[in-house]
């Protein structure tokens, strides 16, 4: 059985209009898969189909079961997904809304404050359990959304293999400091076992993270492998529409960071 | 004021940790030591959390339990004959010493008992679909008297009463005494699905539309409601006036007996699904991510909906407010999640609907105001605050 998830031909046609076709690509167990691409290529559309949340032609096999002959519940136990923004109609604390991802995938972790502890610890919410969800800025929600999917993935307990992480567009939203730490987790997950598929925008944090980038335009793969296969010139030319030049350097009264700095070799 | 004052300390304190999370995280960022596998081997971290509610919801539905025993003692023994509670157990135990009267044991265990339990049974069920209809709709706004399941489930009542017999000539009296809460049932599941269908599109329940089409499925089953009273002999339309005021007056055991196996069958699965619905106020897609069945949790709750509401408004007609006022109330001390909120909103529910009863026998007698009248009073400026309070945040 592989490990892995396996995208295969892959079609979804929402309300008549086709967004995917012959979309292909692998994520590895153990690996960072990050989806580029230009605005409505369909990299969110992607990741809903490997979720099971939409109808899809063609395969995906996770774990090599079909998404699509998968429960809810077994789905909730091979992978956790990351939303893009969550809105809570009922004013929960951070801590109740961790604490739903122990809730969730059957529960098998039971409701152990630790778990929710290191969870929100891990996304630099430490002190923020008492604090209202809806109190918090965007950057922050969108962490303690993903403490929340780390507490699904310790629900979900380790009958196969660490479940997969699905991110849609992890980092969008917080600061440079709490995007390198998002990134490492997502990273440290995959090197786990877990196999994580992000969809970015930040194509430098891609570079640095990703062990395997898939490039889409308009519902297809454009391009897929390392990043120092795919990133190039002519390819991300053609996948945003302008000329862009790698490890080119900006003429000198315009300073430039980039995030690569902010970590030792 | 205490809760402002207990907010600002939380906020003091998260911003204390947070300078100190920050300092951690600069070294893990220094070391590039993966943060996640901490997850696992931090089990030894202390488990002294703030924004735990578990123990203050679990303290407050033991407190509800005694506040729902004194209700319901107290609806039993207040009253406006003078009858002796003391007396009556003691005939019933055997160890009667002529005190008690025949009067006595009539108005207590033939009147009062039924009518309390019946009051008991309709608090919970009213409290609990407003529930689970807010779960539902992810709204503090819904409930099922606003938004026209109560009308319909009524709808269904007055058509079994006026054309029931005309319909089905061939029914036994003791089956067409069925064939009314399962009318009401029907009339109030008709109304949630339709209602639910306009309210949603995709994926995104809007607030708005849920209101005035609530207020618009409501005229549509009045109207026919109207027609049906246009055309009902008069023992049809004294039946019908009593749908329409909403009352515990009429309670006997028959319908105590009638309701009773309905609302507790879906007050029972309305727990099974607390943690679905919990998980539904992320979204269904995040509640479909946790593993849970939204179309399988939707089905459940608008069947708990109609068939708890259909039981209610069968019994005792369409009494409203209950269902907004009381889990508003709860959330604000227990918090929203349905663990705790479900059962505490049946207990609450039962103990002001018993507390609205009495005042309603009470305060004018010996003549009885319509229990309606109070649940409005209070539950109305309930709903406008909320109104007012979460305008922006509710998308109105």
């Amino acid at each position: 059985m592989s490990m892995d998830l396996l995208v295969r031909d892959l079609g979804v046609t929402l309300g008549g209009a086709t967004i995917l076709s012959g979309t292909g690509f692998t994520a590895k167990a153990g690996a960072l898969t990050a989806i580029i691409g230009p605005s409505g290529c369909g990299k969110t559309t992607t990741l809903k189909a490997l979720s099971g949340e939409i109808a899809y032609r063609g395969s995906i096999r996770l774990r090599g079961q079909e998404v699509s002959s998968l429960s809810p519940l077994a789905l909730a136990r091979m992978r956790a997904v990351l939303p893009q923004a969550s809105l809570l109609a009922f004013p929960f604390t951070v801590r109740e809304v961790v604490a739903m991802g122990l809730q969730a995938a059957g529960g098998r972790a039971g409701e152990d404050g630790r778990l929710i502890a290191a969870a929100l610890e891990a996304v630099d919410l430490g002190g923020f359990a008492g604090r209202f969800y809806g109190e918090l800025s965007g950057g922050e929600q969108q962490r303690a959304q993903l403490a929340r999917a780390l507490c699904q993935i310790e629900a979900a307990g380790q009958e196969h293999a660490l479940p997969f992480l699905f991110l849609d567009e992890p980092v969008s939203s917080l600061d440079i400091r709490h995007q390198l730490s998002i990134m490492q987790l997502a990273r440290a997950h995959a090197r786990k076992g877990g196999g994580v598929v992000a969809v970015m925008h930040d194509l430098n944090l891609t570079a640095m993270f990703a062990d395997n980038i898939v490039m889409m335009r308009a519902g297809r793969v454009e391009a897929e492998g390392t990043p120092d296969a795919v990133m190039t010139d002519p390819l991300l030319g053609r996948l945003f529409g302008c000329a862009l030049r790698v490890g080119a350097v900006p003429p000198p009264p315009i300073p430039f960071v980039l995030p690569q700095t902010a970590i030792e070799p | 004021m205490a809760s402002v004052e207990r907010r600002s300390d939380d906020l003091a304190a998260g911003r204390l940790q947070t300078d100190e999370a920050g300092s951690r995280s600069q070294a893990v960022l220094a070391s590039d030591q993966p943060a996640g596998r901490r997850l696992t081997e931090s089990r030894g971290v202390e488990d002294h959390l703030a924004g735990d509610r578990s123990a203050k919801a679990r303290r407050a539905i033991t407190l509800l339990i005694v506040l729902l025993a004194m209700a319901f003692l107290a609806s039993i023994m207040l009253g406006v004959a003078n009858a002796s509670v003391p007396a009556v157990i003691r005939l019933i135990l055997g160890i009667e010493d002529g005190a008690a009267s025949l009067r006595d044991r009539i108005i207590i265990l033939d009147i009062r008992l039924p009518r309390a339990l019946l009051g008991l049974l309709v608090g919970s069920a009213l409290a609990v679909s407003g529930a689970l209809m807010q779960g539902l709709f992810r709204n503090p706004l819904a409930d099922p008297a606003l938004v026209g399941v109560s009308s319909g489930a009524a709808l269904g009542a007055v058509t079994m009463i006026v054309l029931g017999h005309a319909l089905m000539p061939w029914l036994p009296p003791a089956l067409s005494l069925l064939a009314l809460p399962l009318a009401a049932f029907l009339g109030g599941l008709a109304s949630t699905l339709l209602l639910y269908r306009i309210a949603t599109s995709g994926q995104v329940t809007s607030v708005a539309t849920m209101l005035l089409a609530g207020i618009a499925l409501g005229a549509l089953s009045s109207a026919a409601t109207g027609l049906l009273v246009f055309i009902a002999d008069d023992r049809q339309l004294r039946d019908i006036t009593f749908w329409t005021l909403g009352s515990l007056a009429g309670a006997t055991w028959q319908k105590v007996a009638i309701a009773a196996p309905v609302i507790l069958v879906a007050l029972g699965i309305s727990s099974i699904l607390a943690r679905g619905l919990n998980a539904l106020t992320l979204g269904e897609a995040a509640a479909f991510h946790m593993g849970f069945s939204v179309q399988r949790l939707k089905i459940g709750a608008i069947l708990c909906v109609a068939a708890a509401t259909g039981a209610a408004v069968a019994t005792s007609g369409a009494i409203g407010f209950i269902g907004i006022v009381v889990p508003h109330l709860l959330r604000l001390v227990i918090g929203p999640d349905n663990r705790y909120l479900l059962p505490a909103s049946a207990l609450l529910g039962a103990a002001l609907l018993l507390g609205a009863d009495m005042i309603s026998r009470l305060v004018a007698a010996p003549a009885e105001l319509p229990i309606g009248i109070i649940t409005a009073l209070a539950g109305a400026p309930v709903f406008l605050a909320i109104l007012i309070r979460g305008r922006g945040r509710l998308g109105l």
